[in-house]
């Protein structure tokens, strides 16, 4: 019983700690451990962290005088659209990079692409923070102009540790070189796009959690 | 005893280092090798160091503009 709690428990517990770090500090050496999938239960930490979040963002988007059912629907659509998006988008990366000669496997690419969204978690929670304490929208006054450099600055941070992310997934998980990752890139970024405009008219998603 | 665990550090190394082939770019090699080190050793720097300069472009090119940009993105949670 103590070594189920510890084994299934307490170590994915700390590794998914570790490798939260790693993937700010050490992105490279912690997506070659990551690919070796050898504790998978360690990303239900992460879709833990994700439900809390979209747990308080429909709290503040949709206030909490809105009654628990409206809540519950609106969480329950958020929760369901970003399990398909993420399905959708590790089935997309797992099919078009073996048509481009990658090796890999959906469990070596499992933990990757969830790690991943950990750059998109970050982004969420500072949009969420930005839209309660300075709601938009901007104006073009010298300290709107000047929020809107900041804030594009954290974004763009943010976005290229999701690249960096992204191409060590392809990079490590399907063993593509640069060529073929920027050949399987070609694909995926229109199929996302289209996903995006797509998710959008169907109201779930302003901008994709992908 | 020490030696054998030297060894299978090394070996593990090697292996590691060996999973995934040499990167090659065409004649974009060499300014590859040398930017990807900097990711590699200090990520934060460089990521957060290209967020600011990408930032300060766009502004520059979009003036204005990059307000609604930013207006648009901060309705998309």
């Amino acid at each position: 019983m103590e070594h189920a709690i510890s084994s299934h428990i307490i170590i994915p517990l700390f590794s998914f700690f570790r490798h939260f770090l790693g993937t700010i500090f050490k992105p490279y050496q912690t997506y070659r451990e990551l690919v070796k999938n050898t504790h998978p239960e360690e990303s239900i930490y992460l879709f833990l962290l994700v439900m809390l979040y979209i747990g308080l963002a429909s709290i503040l988007r949709k206030g909490i005088d809105s009654g628990p059912l409206f809540l519950t629907l609106h969480f329950g659509k958020i929760f369901w659209g970003i399990v398909f998006t993420f399905i959708f988008s590790w089935g997309a990366i797992y099919f078009i990079g073996k048509l481009f000669g990658g090796t890999g496997e959906p469990k070596s690419l499992f933990l990757p692409w969830a790690y991943s969204l950990l750059p998109t978690l970050c982004w969420f929670i500072l949009t969420s923070f930005f839209y309660y304490f300075l709601p938009p929208p901007r104006t073009t006054a010298i300290t709107g102009q000047i929020f809107s450099v900041f804030y594009l600055a954290i974004t763009l941070t943010i976005f290229y540790w999701k690249g960096v992310l992204y191409y060590l997934t392809l990079r490590f998980g399907h063993k593509l070189s640069v060529g073929r990752i920027i050949l399987v890139s070609l694909i995926i970024f229109p199929l996302g796009i289209l996903y995006s405009i797509y998710s959008y008219r169907l109201g779930i998603f302003r901008v994709p959690f992908i | 005893m020490r030696d054998d665990q030297l060894y299978e550090q090394l070996r593990k190394k090697m292996l590691d280092i060996s999973a995934v082939p040499p990167q090659g770019v065409g004649p974009l090699t060499t300014p590859w090798k040398k930017m990807v080190p900097y990711v590699k050793t200090t990520p934060v720097k460089t990521l957060v160091l290209g967020g600011i300069l990408s930032s300060i472009i766009i502004w520059l090119i979009l003036g204005s503009a990059l307000v609604k940009v930013v207006t648009f993105l901060q309705y998309g949670f």
